[in-house]
């Protein structure tokens, strides 16, 4: 970590690692709204920290460099009352007091009319505001406006202990709970100076994969029901169920809740029980197989995808878009071909054909994304799962960071230890906290009503963005 | 789930609802006041082949203005309390209280009683 006290040498520090292959993973302010410190990445997996002191309640904001700390940068200020020098203007992301003007991007001309929708919504859907800027049925810009489930559990989180706080970063979001977990509980044994041993390893990974599996099941069923055809999203959706019977069957949770642990698992599956569940995933597989064999075939259901929502390779990179969103648009990135602390050896990220980032692209990238998966699954599920524990080796730091890649994209988690050994700061950003500002740029130039369509196709959560 | 597809339906069979509505099907209307996005997941399997919650009498439906109850899933986040206010005063009278699924919404913090 490198401690910066002007403005200048943060931002060339930024500017020199983004043109020496780096790229930005996350920005937060510390809970005093002292200093502010950017997450960098390389694509070997490897972290940094840059820090800048806040002088007189600013920091220099690095928007300009880096567009995808637009969010990051906004929240701190919400939250930790940062201000950004150079981030003009700076929209409020987590406040909700200000008026309508304040968040939303000034939109002007003939005809242009604004559509609110949220945040209730119209079925079983999470809570956000949606306001569309439109002429006719043609989406011009999308404001999407957040938050409406912040319970503020990073702030809960400070001052417990590295055990009790895991619950914070896991129980934020079902969809992404071992994700989220696995994230945390590597932060902490970075912070603890712990490593991971092998079977640690195995046990995570399997829980990670089980978790993508239901929830790219689950994604695949979303794009049915957004293009109306019930007969995939049936299939699709007795899937899922399936899925996550598998789950509660070997963890006694269908969302995997309790399963990670700091430091280690105390998960104990039977020789016999996990070779079955190898089975179970191998007959999905020949379900999930013929069910988008069968979608191909379907006009009425093609006819909707291609060019539809389209983020392409350059607007993903700008953005910072993440997982299966990025590597349909041809990004071949994916944290889990970088995770030495986890059981994906040889793991080589896959892309679609057919790169193009639209509502098409997405779809083809889950089914290829399942196939690693399953294989994955079946692979790791050949013999009995035992406790294990990680082994104390490494150095004790004060700030630790734990990637990995979730079903939505990587999910980085940055730990900060107060002196009493507890929790200074939690820092949770997911792969949809990532992706909801791609979301809005794939809106615009479509069509109002295919919008539901393009938002399942991304399917992120608003639970873990919120928080 | 299944515990959950069986409430809903005693929830059904005692619900005391007015003139025609009684012991007819019942129509619920889904707000997420703050979930972690389980109780969605769920309830969007409940309507899966593998329990097809309609066979039962059961339906989600897209309007509070069609509801005969408010199923109400996490704790309430301030931000969800107004919306959710504005969503039960649209429900048509007489009014039944609404009702959660959510151990968030039920004991107010799942994650401090885990």
């Amino acid at each position: 970590m490198t401690e910066h006290g002007s403005a200048a040498s943060y931002r060339e520090a930024i500017t020199t690692a983004l043109s020496g292959g780096w790229h930005f993973a996350g920005l937060h302010a510390t809970s005093d709204g002292a200093c502010v410190r950017a997450l960098l990445a390389d694509v070997r997996g490897a972290t940094r920290l840059e820090t800048v002191l806040v002088r007189e309640g600013s920091a220099p904001s690095i928007v300009d460099l880096v567009p995808a700390a637009g969010w990051d940068e906004r929240e701190a200020h919400d939250l930790q009352g940062v201000a950004f020098a150079g981030h003009v203007p700076l929209r409020p992301l987590v406040d909700h007091d200000l008026e309508l003007d304040h968040w939303t991007v000034p939109v002007r001309g003939r005809d242009a009319y604004q559509v609110a929708v949220g945040p209730i919504h119209a079925g079983i859907i999470e809570s956000g505001h949606f306001r569309f800027h439109v002429v006719g049925e043609r989406i011009l810009h999308l404001d999407a406006r957040l938050f409406y489930k912040h319970r503020g559990l990073e702030r809960a989180a400070e001052g417990q202990t590295f055990g009790d706080a895991l619950a914070y970063a896991s129980r934020a979001c079902a969809a992404c709970a071992v994700a989220n977990g696995v994230a945390y509980a590597l932060a902490c044994e970075d912070v603890l100076g712990l490593a991971t041993s092998a079977e640690l390893a195995r046990v995570r990974t399997i829980l990670l994969e089980l978790e993508r599996m239901w929830s790219h099941l689950n994604d695949l069923a979303a794009i049915c029901a957004g293009v109306g055809l019930a007969a995939g999203n049936n299939h699709f959706a007795g899937l899922t169920e399936r899925a996550r019977r598998l789950n509660a069957k070997l963890t006694g949770h269908r969302f995997l809740f309790g399963t990670i642990n700091v430091g280690r698992s105390d998960l104990t599956v039977h020789r016999d029980d996990a070779r079955a569940a190898g089975a179970e995933v191998a007959a999905l597989r020949a379900e999930a197989r013929s069910g988008w064999r069968e979608l191909r075939f379907n006009r009425s259901f093609m006819d909707r995808l291609p060019d539809t929502g389209v983020l392409d390779a350059t607007a993903a990179t700008r953005l910072g878009a993440v997982g299966p969103a990025a590597r349909a648009a041809g990004l071949a990135n994916d944290l889990r071909a970088v995770s030495p602390r986890l059981a994906y050896d040889g793991f080589e990220p896959v892309v679609p054909e057919r790169a193009s980032g639209d509502v098409l692209a997405r779809f083809e990238q889950r089914t290829l994304e399942l196939e690693q998966t399953f294989a994955q699954l079946e692979h790791l599920l050949d013999g009995r799962i035992g406790p294990a524990a990680a082994l104390p080796s490494a150095q004790a730091q004060q700030i630790g960071i734990g990637r990995v890649e979730s079903p939505r994209g990587a999910t980085s988690c940055v730990v900060e230890r107060s002196q009493d050994d507890r929790i200074r700061r939690l820092r949770l950003r997911t792969g949809s906290y990532a992706n909801w500002p791609a979301v809005a740029h794939a809106a615009a130039d479509n069509l109002l009503p295919d919008f539901p369509l393009i938002n399942k196709s991304f399917e992120l959560c608003y639970a873990c963005v919120d928080r | 789930m299944l515990t959950l597809l069986r409430d809903l339906r005693t929830l059904r069979q005692r619900l005391d609802l007015a003139g025609p509505r009684r012991a007819s099907s019942l129509a619920i209307r889904h707000v997420d006041a703050g979930s972690c996005n389980g109780c969605e997941h769920e309830l969007t399997l409940l309507s899966s082949p593998y329990y097809d919650l309609q066979r039962f009498g059961l339906g989600i439906v897209a309007s509070p203005r069609h509801a005969d109850v408010l199923l109400v899933t996490g704790p309430v986040t301030s931000r969800m309390l107004e919306p959710l206010r504005v969503a039960y005063a649209a429900m048509p009278a007489p009014r039944r209280p609404s009702f959660s699924i959510s151990a968030t919404a039920l004991r107010a913090s799942a994650i401090e009683d885990r």
